[in-house]
């Protein structure tokens, strides 16, 4: 990894981060469940394989995306995180004005649990595969969405390295904390995080979709703050707008 | 097969979760790009247009959804 702008790096490593720490939060969440029903080692072996298998697809998406022409892979990408960080913003913003309801780590862990009972009874297989399968599907199918999220923001402008140096970073804090509380993160303010991804992807969808159409920004990469800050303000609006005939109907 | 399905089922979900959200993305990306590539619209108006209807679809999409649920 060369130097680097942090004005062009710090949106790339900063959405990495806080996108990946939603996942990896998701994921810790199925994983305890998997350890506190069956013990670790179902859980460890689950989510190992699933670690083996995302190493896999990075190991043959990664030299793909470099032959890859750069406009059709900022316009493709472009689009895609687009639909993707428009996505979480619309949901963090309903979730926000109380239409939809906050994600709650708590009742996961419970669903999870109740659920994998629930499966071992009724096939009367060996509860430590079922569980291990729980486990795998959840850090495959939460990895793929870091490794999406890394190559989105990361790919680009080159910057591949730092964006997945971020998401690195994002699995060091939620493996420490739950280490020590041994018990789903459900203080992480998961929907504000959603929110800061939503308003991030969103601007980087726009700024990447521009490049590609042609569009030569003003101020170059530092637009991205100015994007970011227009989303933010959107978002912002709406849940305001969107609370209002709640607090309204509740008079 | 079920992971496969899953996977499948979660790529589909991430971009196309509200398919009013995705189409008008998508409406809106083929319009400008049709405007700045075929129509010579000038790209900075191009980007001012894609900013301007990223907002306005996040605006729309949020009250129908809020006025769906809410009835």
């Amino acid at each position: 990894m060369h130097a680097i702008a942090w004005s062009t790096a710090g949106p790339a490593i900063g959405s990495a981060f806080v996108a990946s720490l939603v996942e990896f939060v998701e994921a810790f969440t199925i994983v305890l469940a998997v350890a506190t029903l069956r013990g670790w080692r179902p859980a460890l072996s689950g989510t190992f394989a699933a670690l083996g298998v995302l190493g896999l697809l990075i190991a043959i998406l990664g030299p793909l995306i470099g032959r890859v022409p750069l406009h059709l892979l900022q316009f493709v990408v472009g689009v895609l995180l687009l639909l993707f960080g428009m996505g979480w913003l619309r949901k963090a913003i309903l979730r926000a004005a109380g239409v939809l309801p906050l994600h709650d780590e708590m009742a996961a862990f419970a669903a999870e649990t109740a659920e994998l009972t629930e499966e071992a009874r009724r096939h009367k297989t060996s509860m430590d595969w079922i569980a291990g399968l729980a486990a795998f599907k959840a850090v495959l199918l939460e990895g793929i969405e870091v490794i999406f999220i890394v190559l989105a923001v990361g790919a680009g402008r080159g910057l591949l390295g730092w964006a997945a140096l971020g998401a690195l970073a994002a699995c060091i804090p939620v493996l420490a904390v739950g280490a020590i509380l041994r018990r789903p993160l459900a203080q992480v303010p998961e929907n504000t995080l959603k929110f800061v991804v939503g308003v991030m992807l969103s601007g980087f969808g726009v700024f990447w979709t521009g490049e590609a159409l042609g569009i030569d920004w003003p101020g170059g990469d530092l637009v991205l703050f100015a994007l970011a800050a227009i989303f933010l303000a959107t978002g912002l609006v709406m849940v305001g707008v969107l609370r209002r005939p709640q607090a309204e109907a509740a008079r | 097969m079920t992971i496969l399905r899953d996977v499948a089922g979660m790529l589909f979900g991430m971009f196309m979760a509200d398919r009013a959200l995705s189409g008008a993305v998508l409406c809106l990306v083929g319009l400008v790009g049709i405007a700045i590539k075929a129509a010579g619209l000038h790209p900075l108006y191009g980007g001012a247009a894609l900013i301007v209807g990223c907002v306005g679809i996040i605006a729309i999409v949020t009250m129908n959804e809020a006025r769906r649920r809410r009835g």
